[in-house]
């Protein structure tokens, strides 16, 4: 998913791409809340009966399933954005445990777009005093190439 | 808080192979690997071999029951082979086989480019081959293999020798790496769908696997829980199952069998959603009724939780009971019957070829319903009483996992075989494996209903006079349909290493998005989702 701000002639550009997430925080809980349910009506039927066994394992079970969906809703808000404002250029990568920002100065900073014969660009990155931070994690092929070549117009050089 | 961090200070993370097509190579591929291809390919290639194993099992049975009397085995070594084969094929074959199909599958059906947590997928997998390891090895510790029976009914269960303790240790095992699988489907179906793909818009094969996930998350804590308080009462002196100390061995049947009816639906759903696919394809039409399909598997799962007791009507219990049970066991006939109604309606005034996998997915609707039949006849509960661990039942649950599951597999193998080899299979070879497992398995099976009606009780190496010949018959069935499955692995390896180039879309009639890759799909595939419209 991309959101752009600005035209590729303004200033001000931005990108922002995230992750292609189809499930929502309330559908999450849902999800958790339908499965838990069940189980743990079971597990209680069971614990009654007698087979009190059941009740752990079926809350090391949803312990389970409950840390792997709060990894999903924690990782659905991460992003990466790269920010154009006059001569500098921003790359952002925002992760639930670290907010990190890459500043270049926009008239040394070089892309590098890799892309194949058959037109598949696998890579994107910008490069700066012989370093690279790549961008386009969650963009397509043919936004990488979109956004490379504007890159290439507004930036010092290319590379290909 | 945001950190900014000058260029200059960077290091370089990305390394220059790291792109869409680079792959590990050698053997750390297969053990490293978090690939959901890789991981389809291990966990088909794993259930294979175990399915070869468990059938080789069965072959000694049949040999066994070729004629009246003790022939080749001890009475002990028979039980721990029809133990093991039912174990093995349980577990070791049908189910591994559905997760590999849903690892090569649903990310490709759904646009996603991996399973949701693919290094627990990796994990998932490889704590198969040590529950394997141990089972078979249980052949070999003092006392041989368990030989109680899959169901592992105590008090034999709790008497047995150290394989009871490796067989409980290997259901744990397989238990774990189900249930990660699980919530790992579960994920990645609900939050890795490409834009646009609704609930509504997922492959039939899809929904029934999002639904045998929720199964097996909710089946699989009653079964570890048995087996652990099987384990308690053998070691630890506690007596949940003992009637000497106060326990019940009648709970454990309660328990077991409320894991073991859905157990029979998780083996089946995902069946049923290889059948919504290739029937379709081979009839060139949409699915008919795809809503009532998805409302119908919502249903089954539903009633798998409240039939559990029509396999114990021999315990005794209420009548009240013995009604509920009965009339909920005949309610999944309605649900089973939309579906078999909705497969005939996509036929229905298709242009139909018949390709192995269509000839597969016709027999398998036939035949299934044939098992289906059996069980509503099971469900009564007199029958029941009558043909309680007879030759019946085994019939009418081979006609329901041999027919239903396995040959589903076999049908959804030579479906998507060109799509994951890149080559077409020998057309050929494929029907003569067909036929071959499609007459075999009705000649080995279809007598068992004549032996159980008879009154041949199941589980016995030896049996009366008047059941010889339909044993001789049933016998050499079960020699050609084990035989016949040699032909089926001489096929996939024939097409894994040459056949014709199979295109994008060898199949004119598939519309899932899988066909719109290359054949075979590139090692990194839908790394940006695709938009379905």
């Amino acid at each position: 998913m991309v959101d752009v701000v600005g035209s590729a002639s303004s200033l001000h550009y931005a990108i922002t791409g995230r992750p292609n997430c189809s499930l929502s925080a309330a559908g999450t809980c849902c999800v958790f809340l339908s499965i838990a349910t069940i189980t743990l009506i079971v597990a209680f039927g069971f614990f009654l009966a007698g087979a009190w066994v059941v009740l752990p394992f079926a809350g090391a079970e949803l312990g389970a399933l409950f840390w792997s969906l709060r990894y999903v809703c924690l990782h659905a808000g991460d992003y990466e954005r790269l920010t154009i404002d006059h001569d500098k250029v921003l790359v952002e990568h925002h992760t639930t445990k670290q907010d990190v920002r890459f500043e270049l100065n926009g008239y040394w900073a070089r892309v590098i777009l890799d892309c194949q014969p058959n037109g598949y660009c696998r890579r994107l990155a910008l490069r700066s005093h012989g370093k690279e931070i790549e961008f386009g994690r969650f963009l397509s092929s043919e936004e990488r190439l979109n956004v490379g070549r504007l890159l290439k117009s507004r930036l010092g050089g290319y590379l290909s | 808080m945001a950190t900014t961090i000058p260029i200059q200070d960077v290091h370089n993370e990305h390394h220059a192979d790291n792109h869409p097509d680079h792959h590990p190579t050698g053997w750390m591929r297969w053990v490293m690997s978090t690939n959901h291809k890789d991981i389809g390919t291990l966990y088909l290639w794993f259930s294979f071999g175990m399915f070869l194993f468990a059938g080789a099992l069965a072959m000694l049975i049949r040999a066994e029951l070729f004629q009246p009397g003790l022939q080749f085995f001890q009475p002990n070594v028979f039980n721990q082979l029809t133990t093991m084969h039912g174990l093995i094929m349980i577990f070791g074959a049908i189910m591994p086989a559905f997760v590999g199909f849903a690892n090569w599958q649903i990310p490709l059906m759904i646009g996603a480019p991996d399973m949701a947590f693919p290094r627990l997928n990796n994990w998932s997998f490889w704590l198969l081959p040590m529950a394997g390891l141990l089972l078979i090895g249980a052949f070999f510790v003092p006392g041989g293999a368990m030989a109680g029976g899959w169901t592992m009914y105590p008090p034999l269960f709790i008497q047995g020798g150290p394989s009871y303790d490796m067989t409980i240790f290997a259901i744990h095992i397989m238990g774990i790496s189900s249930i990660m699988g699980s919530i790992n489907i579960i994920t990645t179906i609900l939050n890795m769908r490409a834009p646009g793909m609704t609930l509504m818009k997922m492959p039939m094969f899809v929904w029934t696997w999002l639904i045998t996930a929720f199964l097996l998350i909710s089946a699989m804590p009653v079964l570890a829980s048995a087996v652990t308080m099987l384990l308690m009462d053998r070691h630890f002196g506690t007596s949940f199952f003992n009637a000497a100390g106060g326990g019940d061995p009648v709970m454990y049947q309660h328990i077991f069998w409320f894991f073991g009816h859905p157990e029979v639906y998780i083996m089946i759903l995902p069946a049923f959603g290889i059948l919504s696919t290739i029937i379709p394809t081979f009839s060139r039409k949409p699915l008919f009724g795809y809503r009532s399909m998805v409302y119908a598997t919502v249903v089954l799962a539903s009633l798998a939780f409240i039939v559990w007791a029509h396999h114990m009507f021999t315990v005794g219990m209420p009548i009240a009971s013995q009604l509920f049970f009965m009339y909920a066991t005949m309610l999944i006939a309605v649900p089973t019957g939309v579906k078999v109604f909705n497969w005939t309606a996509t036929m229905w005034k298709g242009s139909i070829s018949f390709e192995t996998p269509m000839l597969f997915a016709i027999a398998v609707v036939c035949l299934f319903t044939i098992g289906g039949f059996s069980g509503l006849v099971l469900a009564i509960v007199p029958v029941d009483i009558q043909l309680q661990d007879t030759y019946y039942v085994v019939a009418h649950f081979h006609y329901v996992l041999f027919s239903g599951a396995a040959m589903s597999i076999m049908g959804g193998i030579y479906y998507w075989l060109p799509k994951w080899t890149g080559h077409m299979y020998d057309e050929r070879l494929g029907k003569i494996h067909f036929w071959l497992t499609a007459i075999a398995f009705n000649v080995t099976f279809f007598p068992m209903h004549f032996l159980g009606l008879a009154g041949m009780p199941r589980r016995i190496p030896d049996y009366a006079l008047q059941f010889a010949n339909f044993n001789m018959i049933v016998s050499l069935g079960a020699f050609v349909l084990g035989a016949s499955q040699l032909l089926f692995l001489y096929t996939v390896i024939k097409c894994i290493r040459s056949g014709a180039v199979a295109g994008n879309r060898p199949w004119e009639g598939a519309e899932t998005l899988e066909w719109t890759l290359p054949s075979p799909p590139p090692y990194h595939s839908f790394e940006t989702a695709p938009v379905i419209k």
